[in-house]
């Protein structure tokens, strides 16, 4: 073993492995910071380059990508509070805070150091336990997955912020929303409304994008405020140093999160969707004081940063030894592997096993040599935090809007990112808390795609009583229970906080902390107007097909019931203060920047309306064009030169190397005929 | 200051027309081209890779400088790619389609399919054989061929009710008369390997390419599991082919069914419906173009492809990745799979729908 590990390591090192690696990881580092982008997208876009490499050098290069692209990810959810891919969505809860009190460098110091602690631990347990991995996967079927989502789901208590009752209603919405499109057991799509768009689930990363992106960026707009609300020199304590020293002074929290990562990340279907909640839930719940969380707490990022990096070796393990992945991006994996003539099984541990090696190697060096370059890099980076809002929201709503095209390539993904969009501003201004909402509806598609797996191959409950069932419902329990003592906690300290206007300007800007009954009280009566009838649509489907969407729904409305009480007391507490009904409407408006929210939401509606007719390559740039002069007040010169390099970022990068499918729009349909024959039709359409 | 001015304007006037130039006349019309290959399946699953194989070296063979752009619409079991590519792309030879053919879907008439499958026309199919796989201690224990029939209540793995290997999976089953539970859910044959490793279901189906890449280096080498029957194409004339691919002891299910059955041959509307699945779903893969497009083109697809079976790096690649030879029918040869489908006897449609049908009707629409 340990002559297959030290030849491993050697193969990496020599050339081209090592020229494949480096590249790999640049490659990386620019997927994983770019909102929308990731480590799939690398992988499809990297495999037929390595069709005639030979095996090291080519997964060197796949891996390379693949294993810095969430600690890449961190700058996009650091800076702009958007995950810059799936793995760090739980970053954004105390890396944007982080960020907006001028101390993005404090987390990126951490973020980066202890991504490539997480890589490089994850990848030595591995090592270390491969024969204890196979018992560990065959321990987990499908009743096991379910338990271990329904533990996935009992951290919304962590994450509800303020209300738990909001957050549990906002879980439920989250599953009622997991269960669009077909069900596990026949060809019944729910809820689609007879669009193809819906047949299957509703995509993620529109809905991540939209409901976090949108949001932010509306508001840098609207203030014209740079990211980082204290100025540069006014920041304390915010140096990248003492990112890196937080890691050493939390580094038991670190060790325990890469161990999460690593042993959650090779759960197949499960591990990599859900590991950095999992591990932020942890941080969150073992902390004696978490009244910090949520406002900036570093221990936020260090969490979740260390977890989803250790998941990639988590994962990698069972996909070349067994052919299980855990996650698409294994899959991918799985397929390189098999395009390179290996077949994954015993044999990738025996005769093959310099090949695993010289993988776990490629992820540890990866790993190391990204947060190095990322280090050096992110100084600069940070600087974005203090540039004016107008400038920084037309590129990144470029990255967001073709982020959320990637996947589906359907316009439906650009509706879905306006209109969770939508949501996720009333969501944040209404006191709703966003993070349960992903949670949920990550887990509410492998959890029932489990749950309907255990019923029919158990043909019931019995497999309530497997043992490891039993142990994930004991930590269920043991979760729900530290997660009661936390808030009474915290709700005793805001108590205590409440004369302090420090408090409550923080409480306001945090996760589901804002006050606005009037303004969540209509989204209160949408939701309990959804998941009545949704509960009523469902009652037509046969057993198999209605029990989730029922399962989210009955409660949904019941929990939104009692979440309308509240609102309309406290909504009707307003409307006393402010001396009656439009005052009180004008208030909480005023207070929602409503009027000019309207009017960004207006300027995206219109590019979507727009795009059909003109496509993406020219709608994009004229967004930027005309929100530049028109709500920047900038010059046509900067405008222009910004609208180009919009236009240069679609043609060179989406269009020639990610070879996007464009919509096709009306200028496509005429255009190309009339364009000389040496222009070429990839400019334009 | 002058020369270098002049001498830029004449390297621009230089490239401008090398630019605008004519065509040359033997240029053929791919020649520095896109090509789009739609393909309505998932970017990671084994169908996409074999498609990136083959457009990899096809592109050489469509023209100069021609690149082949793959892009994946997966969603509804294929059905939402296919609906993408009849609606929407335009009939111009620079679009194609390389995935499942939804004969199943259009025949059953699932819902969301909009596509006519009689406006595609094939530019090449690749055939595909099946091995179903169960766990050889699953009570009373698989050791000899007869085992199976003991089985009390077998458990069944599969992606969903109308899928292939869902069907090869189960239909042979009810043909032998065992009694089973259908577990659909398993997105991938991964799934199904980790489920079939943990217990979970008892027996399962693959195509021969998941055959080598997950199980025969795995449970079966082992002993976990065993290989029970394979599946194969149903010529014209009435035989089952010999893909030639897996161990000698392994029988077609036909012959099969023969040694458990007395030497009896199956019968009845579910072997009706296994014929015809032999027949339409053993071709389950392949490259499609639209109808309309002109028929010099579909010539020129056809063509390319034909050529790209015998290219060394092609076959080189597909051996390695696939562990068999390829097997594809071109154009004409294979047009029929979508032409013929829809003659299905009675006997065989009540199968499939009786195969495939919900378990509970729904009470309204």
């Amino acid at each position: 073993m340990f002559e297959a590990l030290l030849e491993g390591l050697f193969a990496v090192f020599q050339w081209p492995a090592i020229g494949f690696l480096l590249l790999g990881v640049l490659l990386g580092i620019w997927l994983g910071a770019v909102p929308g982008l990731g480590g799939i997208i690398g992988l499809v876009l990297l495999l037929p380059f390595t069709f005639g490499m030979d095996t090291i050098p080519a997964f060197a290069l796949l891996l390379g990508m693949f294993a810095v692209t969430s600690t890449s990810d961190t700058i996009a959810s650091v800076m702009l509070g958007i995950p810059g891919t799936a793995a760090s969505q739980a970053t954004i809860l105390d890396g944007y805070p982080l960020a907006q009190q001028g101390k993005a460098a404090r987390a990126f110091g951490a973020a980066f150091t202890v991504s490539a602690f997480g890589g490089v631990f994850g990848a030595i347990i591995l090592a270390v336990s491969l024969p204890l991995i196979l018992p560990i996967i065959k321990s987990f079927a499908s009743p096991e997955l379910f338990v271990l989502g329904m533990l996935g789901l009992a951290m919304v208590g962590s994450l509800s912020g303020g209300s738990i009752l909001k957050g549990l209603t906002v879980a439920a919405l989250g599953i009622l929303l997991s269960t669009v499109g077909y069900g596990e057991a026949e060809s019944i799509p729910r809820f689609h409304f007879e669009t193809d768009y819906l047949l299957d689930n509703l995509p993620l990363i529109p809905v991540v994008l939209g409901l976090f992106a949108i949001p932010e960026l509306m508001e840098l707009a609207i203030r014209n405020v740079s990211i980082s609300r204290v100025p540069k020199d006014q920041t304390e304590g915010g140096g990248m140093l003492e990112g890196v020293k937080d890691v050493f002074r939390h580094w038991w929290l670190a060790l325990r999160c890469a161990a999460i990562g690593t042993y959650v990340g090779m759960l197949p279907g499960l591990g990599a969707a859900i590991v950095d909640w999992v591990a932020y839930g942890h941080a969150v719940q073992s902390a004696k004081d978490k009244s910090k969380f949520g406002f900036g707490d570093i221990r936020g990022v260090i969490a979740p940063e260390a977890a989803n990096n250790a998941t990639r070796g988590g994962s990698l393990i069972p996909t070349v030894a067994f052919g299980i992945p855990g996650s698409l991006g294994t899959a991918i994996l799985l397929g390189a592997l098999l395009i390179q003539g290996l077949k994954p099984g015993p044999d990738m541990l025996t005769t093959e096993l310099h090949i695993t090696f010289s993988m776990v190697w490629t992820i540890v060096i990866a790993n190391i040599v990204a947060a190095g370059l990322l280090m050096v890099w992110s100084k600069q980076v940070a600087k974005i935090a203090f540039l004016p809002g107008h400038l920084i929201v037309p590129g990144v709503i470029l990255f967001v809007f073709l982020g959320a095209w990637l996947g589906g390539a359907a316009i439906g993904d650009w509706i879905s990112c306006l209109a969770f969009g939508i949501i996720g501003y009333v969501m944040k201004r209404g006191g709703w808390p966003r993070p349960p909402l992903i949670l949920a509806l990550i887990l509410g598609n492998i959890m029932e795609n489990a749950f309907q797996i255990s019923m029919g191959a158990h043909g019931g409950f019995g497999w309530l009583s497997r043992p490891v069932v039993l142990i994930v419902i004991a930590l269920i329990a043991l979760t729900i229970l530290l997660s009661a003592r936390g808030i009474t906690k915290n709700k005793a300290a805001q108590k205590a906080d409440a004369d302090d206007p420090a408090s409550a300007v923080r409480q306001e800007a945090s996760e589901g902390g804002a006050r606005n009954p009037l303004l969540s009280l209509p989204f209160t009566i949408i939701l309990f107007v959804l998941f009545t009838w949704a509960g009523l649509q469902a009652f037509a489907w046969p057993e198999s097909v209605r029990e989730f969407p029922l399962m989210s729904a009955v409660p949904g409305a019941v929990m939104v019931f009692f979440v309308l009480i509240s609102d309309s007391r406290q909504a009707y507490a307003e409307i006393g203060k402010h001396g009656g009904l439009s005052p009180a409407l004008a208030a909480a408006f005023d207070k929602a920047l409503l009027n000019k929210a309207s009017m960004f939401f207006g300027y995206l509606l219109v590019m979507i309306l727009v795009m059909p007719f003109i496509g993406q390559k020219f709608a994009l740039p004229l967004f930027i064009l005309v929100y530049l002069i028109r709500w920047g007040g900038y010059n046509w010169r900067i405008a222009g030169g910004y609208a180009f390099g919009g236009w240069l970022m679609i043609v060179g990068f989406y269009d020639r190397i990610l070879d996007m499918l464009w919509y096709p729009s009306w200028l496509d349909s005429w255009l190309p005929e009339l364009l000389p024959s040496w222009l070429p039709r990839w400019f334009f359409v | 200051m002058t020369f270098i001015n002049n001498s830029l304007w004449t390297i621009a006037a230089a490239a401008a027309i090398a630019l605008a130039g004519p065509t040359p006349a033997k240029a053929g019309f791919y020649d520095g081209k896109d090509v789009t290959v739609i393909m309505n399946v998932g970017a990671g699953g084994g169908l996409t890779r074999s498609g990136r194989l083959f457009t990899n070296t096809m592109k050489n063979y469509l023209g100069k400088g021609t690149n082949m752009v793959i892009k994946n619409i997966a969603g509804a079991g294929g059905v939402k790619g296919m609906n993408f590519f009849a609606e929407k792309t335009k009939p111009d030879g620079l679009t194609v389609l390389w995935g499942t053919s939804q004969q199943m879907a259009q025949l059953l008439k699932l819902r969301g399919v909009r596509f006519d499958l009689s406006k595609l026309t094939v530019i090449g199919a690749g055939s595909s054989s099946y091995v179903s796989i169960a766990r050889s201690d699953f009570p009373p224990g698989l050791k000899r061929a007869g085992d199976l029939l003991k089985v009390k209540k077998m458990i069944v793995g599969g992606r969903g009710t109308t899928d292939g290997l869902g069907l090869w999976a189960r239909l042979p089953l009810l043909i032998l008369g065992v009694d089973y539970r259908y577990v659909p859910g398993y997105r991938g044959q991964p799934k199904m390997n980790a489920a079939i490793r943990a217990k979970e279901i008892g027996l399962l189906s693959t195509g021969s390419t998941g055959y080598f890449a997950f199980y025969e280096n795995t449970i079966l080498k082992s002993g976990e599991g065993t290989a029970l029957y394979y599946h194969s194409t149903l010529t014209p004339d009435g035989k089952f082919s010999n893909p030639g691919v897996f161990p000698p002891g392994l029988k077609h299910f036909s012959e099969y069914y023969k040694e458990t059955h007395g030497g009896k041959s199956p019968s009845g509307p579910l072997w009706e419906a296994y014929k015809w699945i032999s027949r339409y779903n053993s071709r389950p893969f392949g490259m499609y173009a639209l109808k309309a497009v002109d028929p010099a083109r579909i010539a020129d697809l056809r063509g390319a492809f034909r050529k790209n079976l015998t290219d060394p790096d092609f076959l080189a690649g597909w051996r390695k990745a696939q562990k068999t030879d390829p097997n594809f029918g071109v154009g004409e040869e294979v047009d029929w799979l979508l032409k013929e489908f829809n003659n299905i006897s009675p006997a065989a449609l009540a199968g499939l729908k009786k195969l495939t049908a919900s378990k509970k009707k729904m009470k309204k629409k």
